[in-house]
């Protein structure tokens, strides 16, 4: 599965670059002027690191544009396998506070391990429900960390008469 | 109060059980991070911050330092037996290393890696109390000028000695800069880059993005290079111990490599990746096989892991000294002084006796700690390396949620850390390298505050950089570094 050609693929880095450090100039001179009795305002460290970020992009982007192809082979990537762990860890996070940690967690566990190849799919969630449930244990129950413990979980609990 | 005796302080706050224990808990979890391909020590103490919190600080250091210890130690099996460095500083000993496992000497090559980090940590721990006091006589000389150049040298080191592409080396550097940015200037109370989001206030915390760019993009990362890599552990066989020979041709090694590894990681250039490059070539031209070298030399394993961990050593002084760090590992320790309200530099060695004195004697047990698990016991770390990845890889990012989540209780920390992450996995794939963002992340807004106070004193004029001696001489020195690769590749 191909995005993106590979050489312009080698673009990305200084395109990022350049588009943050065009954003960061254009925010601080769309910002108000600050009165302040101090030599050097919020704007200048900005400022420079803005510009910094643009020319480097622009160096990355001319350097790429300059080697085109000829450049160190690119690693494969199997960008499949990654769209997947990604994706399995935003829904997570997306979930987090309605599911819980131990929920959330343990979809997750098995879903990243089921891309980098794992087809034991059951032992990945009783694995990762172990995992789960011990960290939750440790971290939330004995070091005081408060680890989310899911609102629908909450309800369901306390349906049962479970007080958390 | 005379170095030594502040030192045997020090010992009399390391050696209680407590301390001892997390000592000890340090150098093992340490020993198991290190020996992980892929974890590093950078991303154990930024996971292990939010745990700390509750703890007193000398022992959270103390715990600290023995991560660091001892991720030096075990990343050194990863190179040796998997040819995976664990940890960048580890590269230059897995291209013998390995060399020897394939001919089944891998356990003399682990000895000599282990002998050789005792030797060398201890004489750069010993160097350490002593060099470090000196530092703070000469931080004391320092005005914010004279601060923020040296800022600007250990930024220009990190970026453009590490790596192959000062351009590249300056795209993360500037992109840790700007993210050390997001919050609101303690100066005026302007929100900058906050986008609106309240929790951006506080500014990006560092663990969310060491994490994100070692844990999540690396995860990504090796994701997507799960399929195309093979690896192949050498089983350990034959005899355990080094044979006369071994040592004969191991000592010298050590003590050159602890020679170079020290001073070159006190220095504000720091870095372990240089002395262990450099140690590596000394010994090739010193060595009179020089064509072993690549095959199997155990001179090639001796030097750089014994450079590899004076460099640890040496890393701690500026830090402790200057509250300059020069690696990701010490930009996340420093993270962990501010934790706790902490600002090291030169008073810390008057206001906190107890804690840089208690972790200074916690490196002396600490690296006798870590030879006693490191010898007997290199079989049952290698049996760590036979985890199936999937189930690794995925648990780490189950830890990395939690350190992110933990931090202050939302969400919005994690969902930075998977932006963070995927900005991690583009940088991984375009090798982009990750220690300028983290110390630049930390280093830039402390840079910003000197360079603002000198020209507060200074009443605006610029010129205050250039006609003090020390800020003019760093700064030369800063722009050297730059220029002077620039040149010799054009010649070459």
């Amino acid at each position: 599965m191909k995005l993106l050609q590979p050489h312009t693929a080698e673009l990305v880095p200084g395109v990022f670059c350049l588009g943050l450090g065009g954003y960061m100039l254009l925010d601080v001179w769309s910002r108000p002027g600050i009165a302040t009795k101090a030599a050097v305002g919020p704007g200048v460290f900005p400022v420079i690191i803005g510009a910094g970020l643009a020319v480097v992009g622009l160096r990355l982007c001319h350097e790429a544009w300059q080697r085109r192809g000829q450049g160190a082979p690119f690693p494969e990537l199997d960008i499949r396998a990654a769209f997947q762990g990604a994706l399995a860890f935003l829904v997570m996070i997306l979930t987090l506070e309605w599911l819980g940690w131990v929920i959330a967690g343990t979809l997750m566990y098995a879903t990243v391990a089921h891309a980098f190849g794992e087809r034991r799919v059951f032992r990945s969630l009783l694995l990762g429900l172990g995992l789960t449930v011990a960290t939750w244990w440790l971290f939330d129950r004995m070091l005081d960390l408060a680890l989310p413990v899911g609102t629908v979980v909450e309800q369901v609990l306390t349906h049962f008469g479970y007080e958390i | 109060m005379d170095t030594f005796s502040a030192l045997m302080h020090g010992f009399s706050v390391a050696t209680t059980i407590g301390n001892l224990g997390w000592c000890f808990l340090g150098v093992v979890l340490g020993t198991a991070i290190g020996v992980l391909p892929g974890i590093g020590p950078a991303l154990t103490v930024a996971l292990l911050l939010p745990v700390t919190y509750g703890m007193e600080p000398a022992s959270a250091f103390i715990m600290f330092a023995g991560i660091y210890y001892g991720a030096m130690y075990g990343g050194s099996t990863t190179s040796i037996l998997l040819n995976t460095p664990g940890e960048s500083a580890s590269i230059v000993t897995a291209l013998d290393g390995h060399a020897m496992a394939r001919q089944g000497r891998g356990a003399q090559a682990l000895a000599t890696a282990a002998i050789g980090s005792f030797v060398a940590g201890t004489i750069a721990t010993a160097a350490l109390t002593f060099v470090a006091p000196l530092m703070v006589k000469l931080a004391l000389l320092f005005g914010p000028a004279d601060y923020f150049a040296l800022m600007v040298l250990a930024l220009t080191t990190v970026t453009a000695v590490l790596g192959d592409s000062l351009s590249r080396g300056l795209a993360s550097l500037l992109f840790g800069l700007a993210l050390g940015l997001v919050g609101i200037d303690l100066q005026t109370g302007q929100a900058r880059f906050t986008l609106g989001i309240p929790e951006l206030l506080d500014g990006i915390d560092v663990v969310v993005v060491a994490v994100g760019l070692f844990a999540v993009g690396e995860t990504l990362f090796t994701l997507a290079r799960h399929r195309y890599e093979n690896e192949e552990i050498y089983a350990l066989k034959g005899s355990k111990w080094m044979s006369r020979e071994d040592w004969r041709r191991s000592w010298k090694p050590w003590l050159r490599g602890t020679a170079l590894g020290f001073p070159i990681g006190a220095l504000p250039a720091g870095g372990s990746e240089i002395p262990t490059f450099l140690s590596y070539l000394t010994e090739k031209r010193l060595s009179k096989n020089p064509q072993e070298f690549g095959k199997g030399a155990i001179e090639a394993v001796a030097g750089p892991e014994a450079a590899n961990n004076a460099s640890a050593a040496g890393v701690l002084a500026p830090l402790l000294a200057l509250g300059l760090p020069t690696s990701a590992t010490a930009a996340i320790m420093l993270a962990a002084f501010q934790q706790y309200g902490i600002q090291p530099g030169p008073t810390l060695f008057d206001k906190e006796p107890e804690l840089v004195w208690g972790l200074i004697a916690s490196l002396y047990i600490g690296n006798l700690m870590l030879l006693v698990l490191n010898l007997p016991l290199a079989g049952v770390w290698v049996r760590i390396l036979a985890v199936p990845r999937p189930w690794l890889y995925a648990g780490i990012l189950l830890f990395a949620t939690m350190g992110a989540y933990t931090l202050n209780n939302n969400i919005t920390d994690v969902v930075l850390l998977w932006i963070i992450g995927i900005v991690g996995f583009g940088m991984r794939c375009f090798s982009i390298p990750i220690a300028p963002c983290i110390v630049g992340l930390i280093l830039g807004p402390l840079a910003e505050q000197q360079f603002r106070r000198a020209l507060t004193i200074s009443q605006g004029d610029a010129t205050v950089f250039f006609t003090q001696p020390l800020s003019l001489s760093l700064l030369l020195i800063a722009a050297a570094l730059v220029i002077l690769p620039i040149i010799l590749r054009r010649r070459a």
